[in-house]
Formats: structure tokens, C-alpha cells, sequence
């Protein structure tokens, strides 16, 4: 249960896995993991990670290491990182998580790669739905 | 000693295998006639159309064919379940010529020979109800 | 009067899209081997299916959010794996199961093998997902759905001693040579056949592709309340007219044609016509719904932009998803394994993988974050265990009755 009169928020359940949305509710991804600093006091989320290389961390063991090195060997970058969208980006905090904008290195990922290579070659994909 | 034991070999487990084989078979085959016999005389009261008769019945030459091979593939263990392997073979080997016959006559639209062969696959659907149920009752 | 126009669409589309082709051959299938013997199970699987649409449907109406989304944050993304894993698994192979069945309707009607079908079907559905409206889709072919309303026709047309039928529907038990083995095993294929899981995740996506607020909660709830019980009454009736067309004559059903000869042999050549069209826009509708039921569970895993509401080239990997689940479901049909197996295996899994969806949304359903004041009140809670229990209890036994009864022999 959300806490917010105090200002708490209970990270594992209201922020981590939660879908993130753009401010015209467009879908951008899920928070995967978050960047906390744990040096300020009291400890702050700095920022928000998404995309492979941050969920591909938090799977145990043959799993996870498949996952991050599978993502590495297709990704244009020689050592990606987790895709960041800074805790300032964050706009609304519901079930979903509002951020302002939507980073430019989630465009570079798979979706973009989907869109270009396959989906673009199919005549109206355009077109919204008659 | 070894010759004794041979001598009164009883019937085998694998023998009451026969059995079920048979009772299933005969079980199976009579769905397949009984289905042709519904799809033709419902063609032959116009109730449907030629093309999805063809069908009905091509699906039911194939599950006969299929059931018949299966049964005979199978060789039996020994002389006592012989009788009903040779008899259930060739119910089933009849069953299934009857529907193709069947199968034949109506791509050709031959409504005569259809109407010939009706009684014959309603003979050999009632043969194998008696087999099944000596497959059933006779097992050891 | 628009009011009533659109609740009536809604109910008519929710009959008309309640059967698929696993409920049309395992109804058909029990019907001639156990009459209504097990009746009982299909009206329970009709009153989980309802629980847990109506639980969905307001997830989605309040929320806006639809209940896959919300599984891998609520669960944690571990549980919500393999509660993804088993569900497009099974909505795969329900998908696949629906494609031949559309395809052997084609079979039926024109006479040219099922086979050169397929190619065809599955680039047609994909056609229908990319260039139609959903609201659109959903009402063609859940109106048109209702042509399989002959069932129930035929059924009063063979006037049949309804005493006996009602006897059987109280006795539940296996008969003649059927063992009780073969009859729980059919018991929970039955189950599965009505509450699939893709139901659940199409119903409360399209809740999200239609943008349902709570306002749409009392239409969501009209639809799901009345709409399923009368389509799961055509259950019934295509079990009754093999129950009495088939049982005397000791006809099992393993064809598509077995299941709708019985039409034409109660109302002839246009019935026959009637039902064929029915099968196709029930199997057709279901076919786009397990492909997007498809796309829908990864990409809201993963959180991916998905739906038909946007451009595709704005939502990629949805519709690449659902290109190449069409495609595998295409190939394996076209492997040449009989679509009728594909089926029967295809609901039995489907009970398997039943509690992977209804846990989560049970879950859900109480949680305030997503519904506020509309959770679950007691009466919704204490079906939903109930049901959470059969479900579970069905999908223990789903694996050792199939190997004990080898799969329904």
C-alpha cells in the first residue's frame, strides 16, 4: 500500500516492473532496475533503467549471463549499458510511471530494429486501422 | 523339463493384448462404417452436397485404412489368440473395402451402386459389434 | 435507444465469440460418447470464465491497464515469466488449432484438401489484424458467430425426449464401456475448452484497444454476465445433437465433418450452409483473437508499445510477434499432424495452464492500487477461490490422465 502521505513509497512493489508511459501515454518499456545513490542520506533513486541489460542482470545465474550476451553481440554499441532515464524525467507516479521524455537510446534498441528491417517493408504500416 | 513347460504354455499376458487390440479396433471401425452410413444417406436424401460427402467419407477411408494396418501389424504371441487375430483381420480388411467401395461410388455419383452397398456396411458394422463383444468377453 | 443498440451488440458479439474450435469438437466429441453426461462441467467452466472475465474487465475499465501488464509488476518478473512462458505456449497452440480448424471449414465447404488452405488462412488473418478496426473485427465475427445458433435449432428440430436429456445432465457418470478414468479426463478437457486463458487476456486488452472507463464497467459486465452463459448453452447444444445423433449409432467424432453432419442431417443442405459459415467466423474470430492474445503477453511483459489503437510501425514488435506466431502455427499445421489432435491436445493444455492466468488476476482483483474502491468484495473473492481451487485441481490432474487414459482412448 502506497505510503504517500509521508512521502514513502515502497520501491519493489509501486515503481520496480511497473510499465513506463510518455506524457501522450505512448508505451516506452518497463523499469527494470533502478540507479540509487546510496551515499546521500537519505538514499536517492537517481535514475530509472530499462532495456536488456538491466532485467538481463537480475536473472539468476546461465539465464541471465545468456541474455546480456546475447544482447551485446547485436547491439551497434561494443559495451552496451542499461538504457537511463533520469529520476528528474519523472512526471507522474501511478500505476505507471510518467517520465517527460522518452530516452533517445530505447528508439536505437530492438523496436527500432523491428520497425526498420520488417515492419516499415510492409505496405501500410502507416496507416492507422480502418 | 523345458519341454513340459512349453507344452502347457497357457495364454500370455501379450495374448490379452490381442484381445484388447481387437475389442478397440472393431470399436473403432464401427464409428468409421456408421459414420459413412449417416454422410451417404444424407446425401442420397439430398440433405447435403456431393463435395462435402467426398470429404466426410475420404476422412473415414482414411481412419479405416489406418485402423485396419495398425491391427495387423501386430503379429500374435501364440496359438491361442490366433482365432481372434485372423477373424478381427479380416472383419477389419472387409470393413474397410466397403468404404472404399463406398468412397469410389460416390465420387462417381453412382447412386445405385451407394444404395447397394448401404446394407453391406450395415451388415459389417453389426459383425464387428458381435466381434468386439467376444473380443471383450473372451479375454483370458 | 443507442444504449440499448450498443449493449445489444455487445451481448450478441460476446455469444457469438464464445465458442472456438475447441469447444466445437470437444463438446461435440463428449456428446457422443458420454451424452450429457458431463454437462455439469461445461456450465461450471461458463461460470469460472465469467468470474474472471468480469474480474479483468474491471481491471482494465478502472485501470487501463490489462491484466498481463500488471502480472510482471505484481509478481515480480521471475513469476511473471513463466507465468508468460506458459500462456503463449498454450495461446499458440490454441491459435494454431483455430487456423486448422478454419482451414478444414474451407475443406468442408469446397472439397479441395485442407492443406493448400492454410497459406491462405494465415495470410488472411494477418491481413484482418493489420488493416481492420478492432471494434470492427469484433463485431463481424462475433455476430457473425451466432449463425451457430443452428446447433440449438437442430437440436429442437430432432425433437428429442428432453426428460432423458435432463436425466443426464443429473447423473454424472461414465457410460456404457467409458471408465471413470476417461471421464474426469474429458472432465477437465471440457474445462479447459471453456475457460480458455486467452479469453482473459483478449477480453481485458480489448477492454484497453476499446479505452474502457468506468462508465464501460456496466456494458463490460452485461456482455461477460449474459453473453457467456448463452454461448455457453451452444456448448450444450452441440454436445446434445451428437449426444443424439451419434450415441445410438456408437459414432466417435474425430473430424471436423463428423461435428456438423449431424446439421445436415437434421436440417439439410442450408443448414449444413448455416453452420459451415458459423464454424469459419467462430474459428476466424478466435484465430485473430489467440494472435493478438499472442502479441498482447510479450509485448506487455516485456512493455513494449502494443495494440491495435496505434500505427503499426509505432507498435514493431507486436506485430512482428504476431507475424511469426502465425507463421510457426502455419508450419506446424502444414508438418501434416492431424488439426483435430492439434485441438484436443490444445484445450488439455490449456487446463494445465490455467492457474499461471487465474492466480495472477485474483491477485490483482484485490489490489487497490490498480481497482481503488472496486476491488473484490467478498461474494467475488469466495467465487474466485472457489474457482482458483477447480482450477488448480485441474491442472494437477491434466497430465496423469492423459498418460493414464492416453489422452482419452
Amino acid at each position: 500500500m502506497t505510503n504517500r502521505e509521508n512521502g514513502s513509497i515502497h520501491l519493489g512493489l509501486e515503481i520496480l516492473g511497473h510499465q513506463i508511459l510518455t506524457l501522450d501515454g505512448r508505451m516506452v518499456g518497463k523499469v527494470d532496475d533502478l540507479d540509487i545513490d546510496l551515499n546521500a542520506e537519505p538514499p536517492i533513486v537517481t535514475a530509472i533503467l530499462m532495456g536488456p541489460q538491466a532485467w538481463g542482470r537480475r536473472f539468476p545465474g546461465l539465464l541471465g549471463r545468456f541474455i546480456l550476451s546475447a544482447h551485446r553481440r547485436m547491439h551497434p554499441d561494443p559495451d552496451p549499458q542499461p538504457i537511463q532515464i533520469p529520476a528528474s524525467h519523472i512526471t507522474d507516479l501511478s500505476s505507471a510511471v510518467e517520465v517527460a521524455h522518452e530516452p533517445a537510446e530505447a528508439e536505437r534498441g530492438m523496436g527500432l530494429w523491428v520497425r526498420e528491417q520488417f515492419i516499415d517493408h510492409i505496405p501500410g504500416s502507416r496507416h492507422a486501422t480502418k | 523339463m523345458v519341454a513340459v513347460l512349453t507344452g502347457c504354455a497357457g495364454p500370455t499376458i501379450r495374448d490379452e493384448a490381442v484381445y484388447n487390440q481387437s475389442e478397440k479396433s472393431a470399436t473403432a471401425m464401427i464409428s468409421e462404417l456408421q459414420t459413412v452410413l449417416v454422410a451417404t444417406d444424407t446425401q442420397l436424401a439430398e440433405k447435403s452436397w456431393w463435395r462435402f460427402a467426398d470429404v466426410v467419407i475420404t476422412d473415414a477411408e482414411t481412419s479405416a485404412t489406418s485402423i485396419q494396418s495398425t491391427f495387423t501389424s501386430r503379429q500374435p504371441p501364440s496359438a491361442s489368440s490366433n482365432p481372434i487375430y485372423e477373424d478381427t483381420s479380416t472383419a477389419l480388411s472387409d470393413a474397410a473395402d466397403l468404404i472404399t467401395q463406398m468412397r469410389v461410388a460416390l465420387r462417381q455419383k453412382d447412386v445405385a451402386t451407394m444404395q447397394k452397398l448401404r446394407p453391406k456396411i450395415a451388415k459389417a458394422a453389426s459383425d464387428l459389434e458381435k466381434l468386439e463383444t467376444r473380443a471383450r468377453t473372451q479375454k483370458p | 435507444m443507442k444504449k440499448v443498440l450498443a449493449f445489444t451488440l455487445g451481448v450478441l458479439t460476446a455469444i457469438g465469440g464464445f465458442v472456438d474450435i475447441g469447444d466445437l469438437v470437444t463438446n461435440a466429441l463428449v456428446g457422443a460418447r458420454f451424452g450429457l453426461h458431463l454437462a455439469w462441467v461445461t456450465m461450471l467452466g461458463v461460470i469460472g470464465i465469467c468470474v474472471f472475465a468480469e474480474m479483468s474487465g474491471r481491471v482494465a475499465a478502472i485501470s487501463g491497464r490489462p491484466t498481463f501488464d500488471i502480472i510482471r509488476e505484481r509478481l515480480g518478473p521471475r513469476t511473471g515469466l513463466v507465468a508468460l512462458v506458459g500462456s503463449f505456449f498454450v495461446t499458440a497452440l490454441t491459435m494454431t488449432a483455430e487456423l486448422g480448424g478454419v482451414s478444414l471449414a474451407f475443406e468442408l465447404a469446397t472439397g479441395l484438401n485442407y492443406l493448400l488452405f492454410v497459406p491462405v488462412v494465415m495470410v488472411l488473418v494477418w491481413v484482418v489484424l493489420w488493416r481492420v478496426k478492432f471494434t470492427t473485427m469484433e463485431n463481424i465475427f462475433g455476430l457473425m458467430g451466432l449463425l451457430l445458433i443452428v446447433y440449438a435449432v437442430a437440436v429442437w428440430h430432432a425433437h428429442p425426449d428432453w426428460g432423458s436429456l435432463a436425466h443426464q445432465v443429473r447423473v454424472p457418470r461414465p457410460i456404457g464401456q467409458e471408465t471413470w478414468p476417461t471421464y474426469w479426463y474429458y472432465a477437465v478437457a471440457l474445462f479447459g475448452a471453456a475457460m480458455t486463458p486467452y479469453e482473459v487476456f483478449f477480453f481485458s486488452s480489448g477492454g484497453v484497444e476499446e479505452h474502457w472507463t468506468r462508465k464501460d464497467l456496466i456494458e463490460a459486465r452485461v456482455n461477460v454476465l449474459i453473453g457467456f452463459p448463452l454461448g455457453g448453452i451452444l456448448s450444450l447444444a452441440i454436445a446434445s445433437i451428437t449426444a443424439l445423433i451419434y450415441l445410438p449409432r456408437s459414432i466417435e467424432v474425430d473430424t471436423l465433418g463428423q461435428t456438423v453432419l449431424p446439421i445436415a442431417v437434421e436440417l439439410g443442405q442450408l443448414g449444413l450452409i448455416v453452420v459451415l459459415l458459423g464454424v469459419f467466423a467462430a474459428t476466424f474470430g478466435a484465430a485473430l483473437e489467440t494472435a493478438l492474445s499472442a502479441g498482447y503477453t510479450i509485448a506487455q511483459y516485456f512493455g513494449w508499445q502494443w495494440g491495435k489503437f496505434v500505427r503499426p510501425r509505432q507498435a514493431p514488435r507486436f506485430h512482428a510477434l504476431m507475424i511469426f506466431t502465425l507463421i510457426a502455427g502455419a508450419m506446424l499445421l502444414l508438418t501434416t499432424v492431424d488439426p483435430i489432435k492439434v485441438t484436443e491436445y490444445s484445450v488439455v493444455f490449456s487446463a494445465l495452464a490455467l492457474p499461471l492466468t487465474y492466480f495472477p488476476i485474483l491477485v490483482i482483483a484485490n489490489d487497490r492500487t490498480y481497482l481503488g474502491d472496486r476491488v473484490n468484495g467478498r461474494f467475488a473473492n469466495g467465487l474466485g477461490l472457489v474457482f482458483l481451487t477447480l482450477v488448480v485441481l485441474a491442472s494437477v490432474a491434466a497430465i496423469p490422465l492423459m498418460i493414464w487414459t492416453r489422452a482419452g482412448q
